[in-house]
């Protein structure tokens, strides 16, 4: 497959909410978008726009009322084990070991052996800095080593396409920080899965800070009113000035 | 059928509800009585909360006689008219009174602080602030607590005792006429009439009264992902939320439960629990010294001896034993249709706008309208008599066991389905590893509250008497001692039964459901 082509688009997608009285709530009207192969896409808009809705359909977990889903030159009707998404909470569960969480993700895969899975599970535990921690419970860990269970998770089934909603958004900001780093130098080795990634955000930094890439999502029903690249050398200092020019750029744009 | 017999039957209709609202009247007003002022005080909580524990665990049918004996020495024109209705009232208060308490408990802290601020007077903060807040529940409590009235409506209609057979008009009684009778268009009728009249109730009354109490509500959440299905599934969704609150979680705040933790956790519930047993003698003590009018204790103790001793511990052990096995499989039996359809439903939206409906309206149909057919078909039958009688168990404890699943499976938050959707997870897979644990708490809630009711409902379903009729299970069983001991008029022989009941539901409660519960809402925890 040529890396010209996009690995996941949208074409004409509209959502809309049936409301309890019947009436029909617009989220968005025909969004089109491409998400390139090697690309780290950010979405940023204010709260409430829609940007979860627009992962999740992306995800194959909520179909579009109308238009259509391409994910790797074929339609996504039903979500896919070369997607992941790793949610605004870890959404752990709480009654099975960090390990089994993780190794809940790729269980019920049949083209891989017992012994690769386990060892695929070990392998990712290490890969956030949890190992050690695999018979702990999710009520024993903090926020931040909860996210990074969670991100193990997203990346044990080696996913081509990574979708991230707000995951940083619930941390503290050190603990953010901290983590959006070691994404990004995740993201930099390129043995690493996932080909893509779109991250949802209403932070601006964090979308600067990781984004090739930057869609601007407003309005109601909301729709894409900018689109700009990140020219930045990664790793990327928050503390430059071109850094807070493109922070400066996009706050305009969302406010 | 003639016109006075469609006649007969309107008026018994009015009779019994009747008396069921002045019964529900009554426990709305006993509730905020109670439940206000042991939301309000720690002190009265202290004392209060037990007392309602135990009355509650005893058996309902087992007030009954004593109920009789008091009511009808107290005026013997209107002392069974009286009589009925405190045995409908003792069917449709407990969850009320909880609820109440449980919901002036949770006003939040802010809003009692404005109230001292701005110096608001007592009735103004009932007014404005308590009862307000207790309104929602108190409306949410009334499905249940009429669907409980209900399931004893003959019961509560025709009172035996000793020799003595009273019936006041009501539905209860006249169905009970028309079986004994043989009378089917009678009971055909009368049974339709019965359901018209709930569907017109709910319709009419219930149903406005809970969107009229929904003003009330502190919180109004609704899952942002599927407003529809929640909208409809919600009444029954805060049943089972105040029903959920109805035992006070006991939280621990440890990570690591140690082995003294655990001994003094369970040393607790022992203290409790002889606190309780001790305000049970001492209710049903008082009760019986206050209905027979002796006052001479050595003669009780003797009577209760002999009581005992005419029994045998052979046979109270088998009954005891016989009791709980018919309970269990209740229970089981409940499971196993609830928890697949519930499944279903949660799974599937739009199961869950067709099929949601068709089930509440078959929970309604009220429970007695079954007596007489699986009277006709399992009990009349000595072999079948068994599973008779644990059906009839099942009446009574299916629906608490059933919404708890579906509620807790609704609550399942929606990243945590899409989970097992994105990991392709097997339906058993997703059964067992997400939704049951998940479920776990509101079905522990639901179970207690089921086996609650089944010990009510052994009464009936171990010796069912329809008219002259009477179907009763061959071995041995507690509801089936306490309804001959009823027909013997043995006031001692119904107090050392129920005693024993109360005993077993509390002990029950104590040692198994809330530990049970503790674990179930720690594993949920994150």
């Amino acid at each position: 497959m040529s890396n010209k082509e996009p690995i996941l688009s949208l074409i004409d997608v509209k959502f809309e909410h049936k409301l309890r009285s019947g009436r029909t709530l617009p989220i968005f009207n025909n969004i089109n978008l491409s998400v390139h192969y090697t690309e780290f896409l950010g979405i940023v808009g204010p709260s409430g726009c829609g940007k979860t809705t627009l992962l999740r359909i992306m995800a194959g977990l909520v179909r579009p009322t109308s238009g259509r889903v391409i994910f790797r030159g074929e339609e996504l009707t039903e979500p896919n084990p070369r997607i992941s998404l790793m949610y605004q909470n870890p959404t752990l569960i709480p009654w099975l070991s960090i390990w089994d969480n993780v190794y809940l993700a790729i269980s019920s895969r049949k083209e891989m052996s017992e012994i690769e899975k386990r060892e695929k599970t070990s392998l990712f535990i290490d890969l956030v800095g949890l190992s050690g921690y695999e018979s702990a419970y999710p009520a024993e860990l903090s926020g931040g080593m909860k996210q990074r269970v969670a991100l193990a998770r997203a990346l044990v089934t080696s996913p081509d396409l990574l979708l991230l909603d707000e995951p940083f958004s619930n941390l503290d900001p050190l603990t953010a920080i901290n983590l959006i780093r070691e994404v990004e130098n995740m993201w930099l080795d390129a043995s690493l899965p996932p080909a893509s990634i779109v991250m949802v955000s209403h932070s601006i930094e964090e979308v600067v800070q990781l984004a090739d890439r930057v869609l601007v999502l407003k309005g109601r029903p909301a729709e894409i009113i900018a689109e700009l690249r990140v020219e930045l050398e990664r790793p990327r200092n928050r503390k430059s000035d071109e850094f807070y020019r493109y922070v400066d750029e996009i706050f305009t744009l969302v406010s | 059928m003639a016109i006075d017999g469609l006649i007969e039957i309107a008026t018994a209709l009015s009779f019994s509800w009747l008396r069921l609202g002045v019964a529900l009247l009554l426990s709305i007003a006993m509730s905020l009585l109670v439940g206000i002022p042991a939301g309000l005080s720690r002190t009265v909580e202290r004392i209060v909360l037990p007392i309602l524990d135990v009355l509650q665990s005893v058996p309902i049918l087992g007030f009954f006689p004593i109920a009789v004996y008091f009511f009808i020495a107290l005026n013997p024109v209107l002392g069974p008219e009286l009589a009925s209705i405190f045995l409908i009232f003792t069917s449709t208060y407990w969850n009320m009174a909880f609820s109440v308490y449980e919901a002036v408990r949770a006003i939040p802290s802010e809003l009692t602080d404005i109230s001292r601020i701005i110096d608001l007077s007592l009735s103004r903060r009932l007014s404005k602030i308590i009862i307000p807040a207790a309104l929602p529940r108190i409306v949410s409590q009334l499905p249940p607590s009429i669907a409980n009235g209900l399931y004893f409506l003959t019961a509560s209609e025709i009172i035996s005792f000793g020799e003595r057979q009273i019936s006041v008009i009501g539905v209860g009684s006249i169905i009970s006429k028309y079986v004994s009778s043989g009378d089917a268009s009678g009971l055909i009728i009368s049974v339709i009439a019965l359901s018209l009249s709930i569907a017109l109730v709910f319709t009419l009354i219930i149903n406005p009264l809970i969107a009229w109490s929904d003003k009330y509500k502190f919180e109004t959440v609704v899952a942002p992902g599927r407003p529809s299905a929640m909208v409809r599934i919600e009444p029954f969704r805060r049943i089972l939320t105040t029903l959920k609150t109805r035992i006070p979680p006991i939280s621990i705040h440890v990570q690591f439960p140690s082995t003294f933790v655990y001994v003094s956790h369970m040393a607790r519930h022992v203290q409790r629990f002889i606190l309780i047993v001790a305000i049970s003698t001492a209710t049903i003590i008082v009760l019986t010294l206050s209905t027979s009018y002796i006052t001479d204790v050595p003669k009780i103790i003797i009577n209760v001896y002999s009581v005992i001793g005419d029994l045998g511990f052979m046979v109270i052990f088998s009954s005891v034993i016989m009791s709980f096995g018919r309970i269990f499989a209740a229970i089981i039996l409940s499971l196993s249709w609830s928890l697949p359809v519930a499944y279903f439903i949660a799974k599937n939206e739009r199961a869950r706008t067709s099929f949601l409906p068709l089930i509440q309206v078959i929970a309604s149909i009220p429970a007695p309208i079954f007596f007489p057919l699986i009277a006709d078909a399992f009990l009349s039958t000595s072999g079948y008599a068994e599973l008779g009688s644990i059906l009839l168990i099942v009446l009574g404890t299916q629906w608490y066991v059933f919404y708890s699943i579906l509620g807790g499976f609704l609550r399942i938050p929606n990243e945590y389905r899409e989970l097992s959707l994105s990991y392709r997870l097997s339906r058993l897979k997703e059964l067992f590893m997400i939704f049951i644990p998940f479920a776990m708490p509101s079905l522990v809630t639901g179970l207690i509250t089921a086996t609650g009711g089944a010990w009510n409902t052994l009464v009936i379903a171990e010796r069912l008497v329809l008219g002259d009729l009477v179907f009763e299970t061959s071995m041995p069983g507690l509801g089936k001692l306490l309804s001959q001991f009823t027909e013997l008029g043995s006031i001692y022989g119904i107090a050392v039964i129920v005693f024993l009941m109360t005993i077993i539901v509390v002990a029950f409660n104590r040692f198994v459901w809330r530990p049970l519960y503790d674990w179930a809402t720690k594993m949920v925890r994150s």
